[in-house]
């Protein structure tokens, strides 16, 4: 087991690294770069040339590159309140803007906010997608399940941004209620908890729908399937209850394709989580990207993308050591 | 002794379609939005009621000419029931006029306001006031309202199936070829060709699809990029308007990069059939008989995976329209004015849809949501016709999803 996860995250190192010199190299491909995009008016080749050294965009590609990974992976002492930690600098460079930000200054504004936007999302889906599924399950054919089944793929069709703009909207014109993060910004949970919740309920809900009907979709077939298995007609043979052939004897089984979905979901749900907080107001990572993208401001796709990354290969690790608790036989060689 | 020969009986085809129609509701209803989609589509010119670029004006009538007037004169005789003011300006034909005196039927007015050419007037020519009818609801006259600019919203979300049919197309024609290519290429070579074109696919799906799109669409559809100067100037693809889409080479590109973003998970597919189908015994047989591997790639094994290529390509086809609407709403795939639904929800019809002008982005996130439901459910009915067992097991929810 322990072997198993040492070397999935091994097989992280160069996932991480071919992410990020993708990035950088599709960036680097385009001839307008963002020292020219800043260089707007009155911009003379000299002046240009000074932006360029000034952001470090003079430097041959590959010494980038390489000056981008060394900041990351440096070894220093880091000090979390008096006890010394040696590790890594995980200084993921600064962005090309004005301000001259540095990433993880960026981040950790941001990341609360795209943390909670994720976590509130997929407790949302599994609450909307597998209760629904297990009754559709149970009772095939009934109106129960006719209505799961359309309300499925209805959830399935409708673009997210397409609903949060009409929630925003109707919200305004028949509540007289926006969402409060429009005029002010993120509220902490522990700050104000119905004003967070209030700011984070929406989105959630519109990006959880899309998920939770996939996972919908495949709790039904599975536990269908399951259902049908010899040990299951032994459990209604002895006698047992419905609740408890269905949630002890057969779910436990049929969760586990699910949970593999819910696994690759996550990468979904990131890309979902860029257009989502661009439609809510939600300055969370998923806006900081899209903004870097539209200003040519690698460093900060980059490094983003590299969290991406990273964040959804961990999902899928988490995923498949689930599978161990959840099913004994697996074994992880 | 004679033996009558078990011929099973025949089931015209009609009754045969009008069979499985009755078995599939939801599916009968895809088939009609996917129809629906291409036919207007191909033919929006027929369908759209008026120009989705232009604005539409609505004009009003304040009096009518009872006499020809030459361009120099600068009385006019109107008709009983005149509604005119002093000092007001109106249109008449082309020029413009303001009105100095009235008595009774007879104005004078000074002529050519607003640097219009004094021109002559037959009997009967109207004066009256044209303004752009913008951000009006939906109506008799325009069902969907028009937008901000007096486009007639209804004219512009047609026209929108017709880019996002075309981008739908041309995204999955390229992401699906190139990615069966590799695919059948990875899977039968194997070795060294396989593992550089599966690390390959492993970045690209670590990748969160938004992100990776925006990217691709970004650098490759940028004013001086490498592909772009490449199509303007090697190859014959057209620059302005082709097929009734304005600036074709932009909508081009980003096909080409929603198909790219394609290619990856086809190419995983494909693979993983392709290894299964290489085991065959005919395999075998092909290559004792001294077949070549290119033969035996595209001879004998592509023909074995094209049915799984076509549903690859239903399933990957709402999703690049999807795709091409998320990105042109995040402001990086087809730029205003061209009608695109992704675009029409974007920027100031969004803002505008906050303050209560619902209707130039809810008509389009409709048809886009409808489009998809239909290609969905003709996924699920396809599906279930083709293979009972995963009734409702594999929707477009298990691909990835915007």
């Amino acid at each position: 087991m322990r072997n198993y996860i040492l070397r999935r995250l091994l097989i992280l190192i160069p996932i991480m690294l071919g992410v990020s010199f993708l990035t950088f190299a599709m960036f680097r491909m385009i001839p307008g770069d963002a020292a020219v995009l800043r260089c707007q008016l009155g911009c003379t080749p000299e002046v240009l040339e000074d932006l360029r050294h000034e952001m470090g965009l003079d430097r041959p590609w590959y010494i980038q590159y390489r000056d981008w990974v060394w900041d990351i992976t440096k070894p220093v002492v880091h000090h979390i309140g008096p006890v010394p930690i040696p590790g890594p600098r995980f200084d993921l460079g600064h962005s090309l803007t004005e301000s001259r930000l540095p990433v993880t200054t960026e981040l950790d504004r941001r990341l609360p906010i795209t943390g909670e936007l994720l976590v509130v999302t997929m407790i949302m889906a599994l609450l909307l997608g597998i209760p629904p599924g297990v009754i559709s399950a149970i009772r095939p054919g009934t109106p129960l399940d006719w209505l799961a089944r359309v309300g499925s793929v209805l959830w399935l069709s409708i673009p997210s941004f397409w609903l949060g703009i009409l929630v925003i909207a109707f919200g305004v014109s028949w509540f007289n209620w926006t969402p409060p993060q429009f005029g002010r910004g993120y509220v902490p949970f522990l700050d104000d908890p119905w004003v967070n919740l209030q700011q984070f309920f929406f989105p959630s809900l519109v990006l959880a729908l899309a998920i939770a009907a996939a996972i919908m979709r495949l709790t039904r077939s599975s536990l269908l399937e399951v259902l049908g298995n010899d040990y299951i007609r032994t459990a209604w043979s002895k006698g047992l209850r419905e609740r408890t052939v269905v949630m002890r004897h057969a779910l436990k089984n049929a969760l586990i394709p699910v949970l593999t979905i819910v696994g690759l979901q996550v990468g979904a749900l990131i890309g979902g989580s860029v257009i989502i907080e661009s439609v809510f107001n939600l300055n969370g990572v998923g806006k900081y990207v899209l903004e870097a993208i539209l200003r040519r401001d690698f460093f900060v796709v980059q490094s983003v993308v590299l969290l991406f990354a990273v964040a959804f290969v961990t999902a899928n690790l988490v995923v498949d050591i689930l599978y161990g608790w959840l099913d004994p036989r697996i074994r992880y060689g | 002794m004679t033996f009558e020969e078990a011929v099973p009986p025949r089931i015209p085809a009609l009754r045969r379609a009008l069979q499985m129609a009755r078995k599939h509701p939801l599916g009968v209803f895809g088939v009609l939005v996917v129809a629906a989609l291409m036919l207007t589509g191909i033919f929006a010119e027929l369908v759209a009621p008026y120009d989705p670029l232009a604005p539409n004006r609505t004009t009003r009538a304040f009096a009518e000419l009872a006499e020809p007037v030459d361009a120099q004169t600068d009385v006019f005789k109107v008709k009983d029931g005149a509604d005119l003011g002093y000092g007001q300006t109106v249109g008449i034909d082309s020029e413009e006029i303001i009105v100095l005196i009235i008595d009774g039927n007879t104005i004078t007015v000074q002529r050519g306001a607003e640097h219009t050419e004094p021109t002559s007037h037959g009997a009967g020519t109207a004066l009256g006031s044209s303004t752009v009818d913008a951000i009006s609801g939906p109506s008799a006259r325009h069902p969907f309202g028009t937008d901000r600019l007096g486009r007639d919203v209804l004219s512009r979300t047609i026209f929108g199936a017709r880019i996002s049919l075309m981008i739908g197309l041309v995204a999955i024609l390229f992401g699906v070829t190139v990615g069966s290519f590799l695919g059948v290429l990875s899977g039968y070579i194997g070795g060294f060709v396989d593992s550089v074109i599966q690390r390959s696919v492993d970045a690209l799906l670590a990748f969160p699809p938004v992100v990776l799109l925006l990217a691709i669409i970004t650098v490759i559809g940028d004013e001086g990029s490498v592909v772009r100067t490449f199509l303007a100037h090697h190859t014959p693809i057209p620059q302005g308007t082709f097929l009734g889409v304005p600036d074709f080479l932009s909508i081009f590109i980003i096909s080409l990069g929603i198909g790219l973003a394609v290619v990856a998970s086809v190419a995983r597919v494909v693979r993983g059939a392709v290894l299964s189908i290489k085991e065959n015994v005919y395999i075998e047989a092909a290559r004792a008989m001294g077949a070549s591997d290119s033969r035996i790639m595209w001879r004998h094994i592509l023909p074995n995976v094209a049915a799984l290529i076509v549903i690859l390509a239903s399933i990957t086809l709402p999703l690049a329209i999807l795709a091409e609407a998320a990105i042109s709403f995040l402001g990086v795939g087809v730029q205003p004015p061209v009608p695109s639904w992704g675009a029409d929800m974007t920027g100031t019809n969004q803002a505008l849809a906050l303050s209560g002008t619902w209707w130039p982005v809810f008509f389009p996130g409709l048809a886009l949501s409808l489009v998809v439901l239909g290609f969905n459910m003709l996924g699920d009915a396809f599906r279930d016709i083709s293979d009972p067992r995963l009734r409702g097991a594999l929707g477009s929810g298990s691909g990835r999803n915007l």
